[in-house]
């Protein structure tokens, strides 16, 4: 199956204007309609959550209504049709694309992918003695710059069964796991794309299901770093980072956002095709990070004054 | 740390060793005793987060309801230490009713301060006792 990787994610909000807001602080085009788009037209598309347009909330709450994947070529979706519909109903909608309730309860739907094909220049280091070096009098840095998210990356569910949504993906769908947490749960990528992961589950009780975070692409560490400390400076909690993850090797920043959720920016993930075996760790502080740093707004030296331990 | 910051610690810190109710019922906790703001400066179904000990991040908030004052340690009780908003004071949904910590949707309620869904459902906040002084400055008793 060729699914190229997700396309959207649809959200039922509390606070629709505070994620409009946050959506474009993040660095996501308002493409209205609640439409918030990357460089390369992947989209969050938030709606107020009693919006009678969107699909059903799910028991627990959790904000995420739809998991959008594209896949490259009509070919695909039919055969997405055939395969999920020997067991469950496949909903055809009007603009084409086809809804199905996976085998734990996320709602998934399926198109002909909206990604633009995107020729960005390669973010290049200045490498001692390297071949490709950034060419002589280019800057690196800008300030004020406002690095733009490229692509939707990956989201990460709590699952009640990780085994039994394991197989589903992978039987039903064609995705490949790439490495895998002991007991909790599989990084996944489908057929259609070399990154480590676009599907990463954690197992949980069922009264947690939803979304733990989801992510875009950025151009490279840079603009993870820039990107992230523009949304410290505007007031946005930092949640996690920034950091640099061990299973995919994607640098991270992870903040907290008003779609109950955290949103993520990630840059430089591992490629790997079907010659990778998947490796497995314990999840812990030590498999989950090569370094972290954590950004500090106020700081001295010279800790509390004396006298007053 | 700037002159603020220093005058700001001799100011607020006043160690009580002993709270005359806790007597013969719970071991003698030690508090440090912080002024946090005046209380006509807090708004009905509002939040506000303070960083008392100047540490670059709240270390608790306080959310006022119908007039009742609610302090709550910044910290979820889903994966344990992490903070609640998802912006400068963003603590509660947008209609005032309820806490909500953004990174998983976690909702409390406000006098309570118990998980009422999301993730650390039958798990609770941790509350920071207020009092309010003569003069309407709020003040909180931090556990040292
Ligand atoms: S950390 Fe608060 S809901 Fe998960
Ligand atoms: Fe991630």
């Amino acid at each position: 199956m060729n699914i190229v990787g997700p396309d959207a994610l649809i959200f039922g909000v509390d606070d629709v204007e505070g994620c409009r807001q946050f959506l474009s602080d993040y660095g996501l085009d308002d493409a209205g309609n609640g439409r918030f788009e990357a460089l390369d037209g992947t989209a969050v598309v938030i709606a107020q959550k009693d919006d009678p347009l969107l699909p059903p909330a799910l028991a627990t709450g959790s904000m995420l209504r739809k998991t959008v994947y594209g896949v490259a070529e009509q070919a695909t979706l039919d055969a997405i049709s055939e395969e999920l519909g020997k067991d469950r109903q496949v909903k055809k909608l009007d603009d084409g694309s086809i809804e199905v309730v996976d085998d734990t309860g996320f709602l998934l739907g399926f198109q002909v992918t909206v990604r633009k094909k995107l020729s960005l220049p390669a973010g290049r280091v200045n490498v001692p003695g390297g071949s490709e070096q950034r060419p002589v009098n280019n800057v690196a840095v800008k300030k004020e710059a406002q690095p733009k998210p490229v692509t939707l990356s990956h989201l990460v569910y709590f699952v009640p069964d990780y085994a039994k949504a394991e197989a589903f993906y992978e039987q039903r769908l064609g995705f490949v796991t790439t490495d895998r947490f002991t007991g909790v749960g599989p990084f996944m990528r489908p057929a259609g794309t070399n990154d480590h992961h676009t599907l990463f589950m954690i197992q949980t009780p069922p009264h947690m299901q939803g979304c733990e975070h989801f992510t875009f692409h950025m151009a490279g560490p840079n603009d993870v770093m820039q990107a992230g400390t523009n949304m410290v400076k505007k007031g946005y909690q930092s949640f996690w980072g920034p950091g640099r993850h061990i299973f995919g090797s994607n640098w991270f920043w992870y903040f907290s956002s008003p779609m109950g959720c955290k949103m993520e920016y990630d840059a430089d993930m591992d490629l790997h095709d079907d010659s990778w075996s998947a490796r497995e760790a314990a999840l812990g502080a030590d498999n989950s990070q090569v370094f972290l740093m954590e950004y500090r707004e106020k700081w001295a030296p010279m800790g509390p004054p004396p006298g007053n331990d | 740390m700037g002159s603020d910051g220093a005058a700001t610690w001799q100011r607020l810190i006043v160690v009580c060793s002993e709270f005359p109710e806790n007597e013969g019922t719970a071991p003698i906790r030690s508090y440090r005793k912080v002024e946090l703001c005046h209380i006509d400066t807090l708004s009905d179904r509002r939040a506000r987060g303070f960083d008392p000990f100047d540490e670059g991040q709240p270390c608790l908030f306080v959310v006022k309801k119908n007039s009742e004052l609610y302090a709550y340690r910044d910290l979820c009780p889903h994966y344990g230490d992490t903070r609640l908003p998802w912006k400068k004071n963003e603590y509660l949904d947008k209609a005032g009713d309820v806490i909500v910590c953004a990174a998983h949707g976690a909702r409390f309620d406000m006098a309570s301060g118990n998980c009422i869904s999301g993730p650390c459902l039958g798990q609770s906040l941790t509350a920071v006792r207020l009092h309010v002084r003569k003069d309407g400055i709020v003040i909180a008793e931090i556990p040292s």
